[in-house]
């Protein structure tokens, strides 16, 4: 019999033949019974990993408010009562039953809760500047946003571990990389709205702001500014949400006063804006298209949508590509570089498609967080 | 407060069971190995059969039982303020400080004195590796 450094264990041999030929046989009555159940507690393993990383990355997030809100805002009581309870705040949607006319309640939601938010900052944020509230109203956003995805990861984690329904477990545990993904990219969109650097987002706004860079600009509607240009002898307006606060401004209404404003002859628009690219598409590569390019709830697009086909006028746009984590982080040098060849491509567009003399819209979509004008 | 409780208990079993399976492992390779000084060549490859599935398996379920939870705070991504001069192509590259934004009019030029401005503001990128062999 082979001699082995365990002898004080009485072990060895045959004997440990039996042990193993028990173990075989145990672990497969095991895995037979409890197969799925040890996959299972595996998996909400993983989703608890999940949701403590999210709990720190909110967090986290949190934590760049309050110091922000304290530095920026110099508020004469501590913000953190009524920080969390921003962070608790949301919002209901219009009822869809009859979509007929849903839209300018979207519309209505949506301005009133931008303004509430706005209101709020400037009460626990009084020292701080136009341009700062609408940063730290990006800071704010971004927590109340990993709060929300930390919330409902935590809410189905919880429901699985009572229920111990392997559907809700598995669909949990295989969104994972995306969701914390998403959650890392946003929780360094906290810190780019804290200290104003520009994101992935704003690279629309940035082709405006080259576009209008040392001509005189004038506010037409919400946190929108207007440029006249004259490019080949075309009157070129361009339009961005006012820099270097993160604002996104109302593209419908200015966009409506423009066309107004130009009796009704306007002969195109061009929409530029980040759009997300597909895996394998590089970042800041820049394409042509059709139709309004703008993201959001969808009440913006409609608007200008409506009064493009109102007045028949060909919408064309142009999009910066890149992933949903380049949108929301601090931008790339790869897209600025696709901001400069989206404005060949507007160039390019105003002089084949239109004529001397003739009146065109360019809006540079997007956060303008970081970009002046 | 008893669920927690329930999951410490089930992770210190399966603690246990994993440095069970690595002893039982060990010892097996062992016996595999004087096995195979002894000439017994079909007892050796039994031993080390069991002993090496044992082994990987009990190393594998200790990776998956690592902490990876991650609880440090999300890395910080150095950004840089690009600022040129339009006049003589001066430009210099330093870290992003507050109040820097795109398209902002920075110092006087060092060489012609003329007003930069920050052309701009972008995340330094971490230098990539080389390429594996599945990319």
């Amino acid at each position: 019999m082979a001699q082995t450094p365990f002898k004080q264990i009485p072990i060895g041999g045959d004997s440990l033949g039996f042990i193993f030929n028990l173990i075989y046989l145990l672990l497969f009555v095991i895995f037979m019974l409890y197969g799925q159940k040890i996959q299972m507690l595996n998996m909400l393993r993983e989703v608890k990993g999940a949701v403590d990383r999210l709990k720190a990355l909110r967090d986290e997030a949190r934590k760049v408010s309050i110091s922000s809100i304290k530095k920026m805002g110099k508020p004469e009581n501590d913000p953190t009562e009524r920080i969390d309870q921003l962070l608790e705040y949301f919002t209901i949607m219009p009822s869809g039953l009859d979509p007929a006319g849903i839209v300018p309640k979207i519309e209505h939601v949506f301005d009133i809760r931008h303004k509430r938010f706005k209101d709020e900052v400037r009460m626990i944020a009084p020292s701080a500047t136009d341009s700062q509230v609408s940063n730290l109203e990006g800071v704010l956003e971004v927590a109340l946003g990993l709060n929300y995805i930390y919330r409902i990861l935590r809410h189905f984690y919880l429901l699985g571990k009572k229920t111990m329904s392997y559907i809700i477990i598995m669909q949990v545990q295989m969104q994972l990389p995306l969701i914390l993904r998403e959650a890392e990219a946003y929780s360094a969109a906290a810190k780019a709205f804290a200290y104003g650097q520009p994101i992935g987002d704003g690279a629309g706004a940035l082709v405006a702001a080259k576009m209008m860079h040392g001509k005189k600009a004038k506010k037409i509607a919400e946190d929108i500014l207007a440029t006249e240009l004259s490019i080949d002898g075309r009157r070129v307006f361009v339009l961005k949400a006012e820099g270097p606060g993160a604002n996104i401004g109302k593209y419908g209404d200015a966009i409506k006063k423009l066309v107004k404003r130009c009796r009704n002859k306007v002969s195109m628009i061009v929409m530029v804006d980040a759009a997300g690219k597909f895996e394998g598409e590089k970042t800041g590569s820049t394409s042509e298209g059709l139709g309004a390019a703008i993201g959001g709830v969808g009440v913006i697009q409609f608007q200008i949508e409506e009064e493009a086909s109102k007045h028949k006028i060909p919408l064309n746009a142009v999009v910066i590509k890149e992933s949903i984590i380049d949108s929301v982080s601090p931008m790339k040098k790869a897209i600025i570089k696709g901001a400069d060849e989206a404005i060949q491509k507007v160039k390019r567009l105003i002089g084949e498609k239109t004529k001397k003399g003739d009146t065109i819209i360019v809006a540079g979509i997007g956060n303008t967080v970081g970009i002046g004008q | 407060m008893a669920l927690r409780k329930a999951g410490s208990v089930v992770g210190l079993v399966f603690m246990v069971s994993i440095i069970v399976m690595l002893f039982l492992s060990a010892q097996s390779l062992y016996t595999a190995y004087s096995s195979y000084q002894n000439g017994q060549m079909d007892q050796a490859s039994y031993y080390f059969l069991f002993g090496a599935v044992g082994l990987a398996s009990s190393i594998y379920a200790l990776t998956k039982l690592r902490i990876r939870v991650g609880l440090t705070p999300p890395k910080e991504l150095d950004v840089l303020t690009e600022i040129e001069c339009g006049k003589c192509d001066f430009k210099n590259i330093r870290e992003f400080t507050e109040g820097d934004y795109m398209l902002k009019t920075a110092e006087n030029c060092p060489k012609c004195n003329e007003p930069m401005i920050m052309t701009s503001i972008y995340q330094k990128e971490k230098e990539k590796k080389g390429k594996g062999l599945l990319k």
